[in-house]
């Protein structure tokens, strides 16, 4: 199993893109078996986003965090083995609440995860809430920022070019090794990208 | 298995708020008295939303995300969020159902600056007015 781990604050637009993301997987599908499963990770104890991505047609499967610091870890592993004995899909695609650090989950499943062949983590960034972000949690942000091996900064429709300019300047400052794209979830992700977060499909 | 949770700890937020931030989480079903168009629950939901935001922003707080979904018995299906800026609405199925009676709903409100028991409070109030909802069985 191939694992793309999708991190970034509340509200930055992850779960849009996962749905791009998983139309494109499945639209390059090449064997018979099944293979895009979400896992859902919502703060609180019932899910909103997932009725979208199950409205969808996907494969989801929910977590829920008891408390909003914890990061996901021995459910998360239970799940992705029961996920690959079940099912056994070419990917699996995390969702995590946006108050989760995308590195600590990584730890995880590099210590106890079993089956997986790649891991990446894509770090979403709301580009029209970047500054307020920044000030209200910092630690957060820039945690998540630097865990990302792409990062993608959304909404850049609704930023002036030269705040837009900054903000990905920010962010190169944080990680300066991440692939960086702009883009704008509401219109249709360029193919490229997710030929990049993938590795495949060239 | 080993102790996997060891990474749990507390008091990471200290940006402008210092603290982390207060959780609604809502999840009802019931009947309306009346029959109602999924423009209307549409509609009611959005001033839910509004009248959410206009509070945080008198009290200078922060929206994390305000999420809410509501199905009826039939097709309906409606998901409704913001992050305090514009109202993103994805109207899923059945906005032509005209006598809906019935709907589940599920909510998830986060707000920094806040306390849980405020923000529930407010979250009721708010429900009751636009909804006609002052049920907190499911509350959970």
């Amino acid at each position: 199993m191939n694992l793309i781990i999708f991190g970034g604050f509340l509200g930055s637009g992850k779960t849009s893109l996962i749905l791009s993301l998983s139309h494109f997987l499945l639209e390059n599908k090449n064997s018979v078996k099944s293979n895009v499963v979400i896992i859902e990770n919502e703060i609180g104890e019932i899910g909103v986003d997932d009725k979208v991505l199950e409205y969808s047609g996907l494969s989801v499967r929910e977590l829920f965090s008891g408390c909003i610091c914890c990061q996901l870890s021995s459910d998360l592993i239970i799940t992705l083995n029961d996920i690959h004995e079940k099912i056994d899909p070419e990917w699996v695609i995390i969702e995590t609440t946006g108050l989760a650090y995308p590195g600590r989950i990584l730890s995880t499943l590099k210590e106890y995860g079993k089956n997986i062949d790649s891991i990446k983590i894509v770090t979403v960034v709301d580009g029209e809430r970047f500054k307020e972000l920044i000030a209200v949690t910092p630690v957060l942000i820039t945690n998540q920022i630097a865990d990302g091996d792409i990062i993608l900064i959304n909404k850049m429709d609704l930023v002036k070019e030269k705040e837009l300019e900054q903000i990905k300047n920010h962010v190169k400052k944080l990680n300066p090794t991440a692939g960086l794209h702009m883009l704008s979830a509401n219109t249709s992700t360029d193919k490229d990208i997710w030929k990049e977060v993938t590795g495949k499909y060239e | 298995m080993n102790d996997i949770h060891r990474d749990h700890f507390h008091g990471i937020f200290y940006g402008r708020f210092k603290e982390t931030p207060a959780v609604f989480s809502y999840s009802n079903s019931f009947e309306f008295k009346n029959e109602l168009t999924g423009d209307e629950i549409r509609d009611s939901i959005l001033e839910f939303m509004n009248n959410v935001k206009k509070w945080v922003q008198k009290n200078k707080y922060f929206i994390g995300h305000l999420k809410v979904f509501a199905k009826s018995e039939n097709n309906f299906n409606i998901w409704i969020a913001t992050t305090g800026k514009k109202i993103n609405v994805k109207e899923l199925s059945g906005q032509d159902e005209s006598n809906i009676k019935h709907i589940d709903l599920n909510i998830t409100l986060i707000v920094f600056g806040t306390d849980e028991e405020s923000l529930k409070s407010e979250a009721l109030k708010n429900l009751n007015k636009s909804l006609s909802i002052d049920s907190e069985e499911r509350n959970v």
